[in-house]
């Protein structure tokens, strides 16, 4: 930063930021927090969480006053969506090798077959 | 993840270690051949922990065989060096695109040799950590590796799946979709079960009451490495279960950020050598253990007390504690922890507190047997 007659003077090719941009950008960060007022924030969430557990509602996803059509989210397919997730992360790459079929060390630990007997017993009589 | 990738110039001198590769294949080949000539009972339980895959079967005549691998990956670039290294070496290694992921207890074995780097963990906080999905995927290869396949057609299997936590806001749901998916597509017919009845399943807890001994009653902790999973049970039903948080894992990032040593050599003393009846305060990382594992065993109980006042659970006896878990495994743990309970405000009247005879595959055996009871129940019908 150089001084000139006791007054700051920004480097060449500084951007200088005047009065008029600052106003500018200030009502601008007013205008897009009075837009996001508008939006309901909780109807945007619960939406989501609906579609995301396959419970998309028929008609349309209702956020304040406005409507949105169902066939705008087209791309968004909410039928069993995690399950789909799931199965798509289990599904190793094609490239892969690796240099073991089986792996890990044993260890044994005996147990009373009666005393496992008995609490297979109790278990196979509970509902999961 | 480039970061931690070794060069293979590095870690050549390791290499003179190893036991022959043909001596080592020829060992392990007749061990696979020994495990199956067992007559194995359908029933196979997976432990799929933060720190190891644990999976348990049983034989007829009631000896379980645990398998367990550390779910644990060290990066190497794919070159000349590295694909030599590994020609000579018996490293265990997944190669996916170009890279080589040295896997399991090698891979904790070169970054304490080799001392930079770090190893990757496919799980955080008991689940699968999302930021890690390439290395989610890999640890599909490990747990394959240790499971193998059905021994009947759509065997049951149970695999551990930790409650939702108290002091942190995870949802298990997923985690829980993506491993019933990937062992369904192993043959199995597979569904989670709830980590600390695991334990209540292999343990076996008692409650004194006026009928007599009541079975599979009373609370179960699994401190894991990840998290720490508590359920209070009644004739083998879970009455309520939760888990807490900074387990195992994060007493070795704290003890590595004091002492400035690396986690992976951290892991290796406490795993070695840690007493908690006999701490040298001199030792930097044997004190920092000690302080740090007070710190846990306290918020635990208080946590687990506040729960059960909260909920007001009730119990019409006295009931057993019954603690498992890796990270309980240090000699003087579950000492320590009665220190604590009896001045503790937890609302029953408890007659003991039992270690599992076998803490580091009480859950894996307890997955086992519920296991076990689903083919019984199948075969019943």
């Amino acid at each position: 930063m150089q001084y000139v007659n006791g007054k700051r003077r920004p480097e060449p090719g500084r951007h200088i930021e005047t009065v008029k941009t600052i106003e500018t950008v200030e009502k601008t960060k007013i205008i897009e927090k009075e837009i996001v007022k508008e939006l309901d924030v909780k109807a945007v969430a619960d939406a989501v969480i609906e579609a995301i557990s396959g419970k998309i509602s028929n008609n349309s996803i209702q956020i304040n006053d406005t409507s949105i059509n169902k066939d705008k989210f087209k791309e968004f397919d909410a039928s069993g969506s995690l399950e789909k997730m799931a199965k798509e992360m289990v599904v190793q790459r094609g490239n892969s090798e690796s240099n073991f079929d089986d792996l890990g060390q044993v260890k044994k630990t005996k147990k009373d077959n009666d005393a496992t007997g008995k609490t297979i017993d109790i278990l196979s009589g509970l509902e999961d | 993840m480039t970061d931690n990738t070794q060069n293979a110039d590095d870690m050549n001198f390791i290499l003179g270690e190893e036991a022959p590769k043909e001596q080592k294949k020829e060992k392990k080949e007749k061990k696979v051949e020994k495990e199956k000539k067992l007559q194995f009972k359908p029933g196979c339980g997976v432990d799929v922990g933060t720190s190891n895959i644990v999976v348990a079967r049983q034989t007829e005549d009631g000896t379980f065989v645990n398998r367990f691998h550390r779910d644990m990956l060290y990066p190497l670039d794919v070159s000349d060096e590295s694909a030599d290294l590994l020609e000579r070496s018996d490293y265990l290694y997944v190669k996916v695109n170009n890279k080589y992921y040295i896997v399991g207890e090698d891979a904790l074995k070169l970054v304490n040799a080799i001392g930079k780097g770090e190893i990757i963990r496919p799980m955080k906080d008991g689940l699968l950590n999302p930021s890690l999905q390439e290395s989610s995927e890999l640890l599909f290869y490990i747990i394959k590796a240790v499971v193998g396949e059905p021994i009947v057609e759509g065997e049951p299997l149970r695999f551990s799946v930790p409650a939702n936590p108290l002091d942190k806001d995870i949802d298990n749901t997923f985690h829980q979709m993506i491993l019933q998916n990937f062992f369904t597509k192993l043959g199995y017919s597979a569904k989670p079960v709830n980590e600390a009845m695991c334990v209540a399943y292999d343990c076996n807890p008692l409650m004194k009451s006026d009928e007599g001994d009541v079975p599979l009653s009373g609370i179960c902790l699994s401190f894991g490495g990840g998290m720490v999973n508590i359920a209070l049970m009644y004739k083998g039903l879970e009455l309520n279960s939760f888990a807490i948080t900074k387990s195992g894992d994060d007493i070795d990032e704290k003890v590595s950020r004091v002492t400035g040593m690396a986690q992976s050599k951290i892991v290796k003393a406490k795993e070695k050598m840690f007493d908690l009846t006999n701490v040298d305060m001199s030792d930097r990382v044997q004190a920092a253990l000690s302080i740090y594992y007070d710190e846990m065993i306290n918020r635990v109980i208080y946590m687990v007390s506040r729960e059960f006042v909260e909920k007001s659970s009730e119990m019409d006896g006295e009931i057993e504690i019954v603690i498992a878990g890796g990270s309980s495994m240090p000699k003087g743990f579950c000492d320590k922890f009665n220190v604590n309970l009896k001045e503790s405000d937890i609302p029953f009247k408890i007659y003991q507190t039992r270690h599992s005879s076998n803490p580091f595959h009480s859950v894996s055996q307890g997955a086992s047997i519920r296991a076990q009871a689903d083919y019984a129940k199948l075969n019943k019908k």
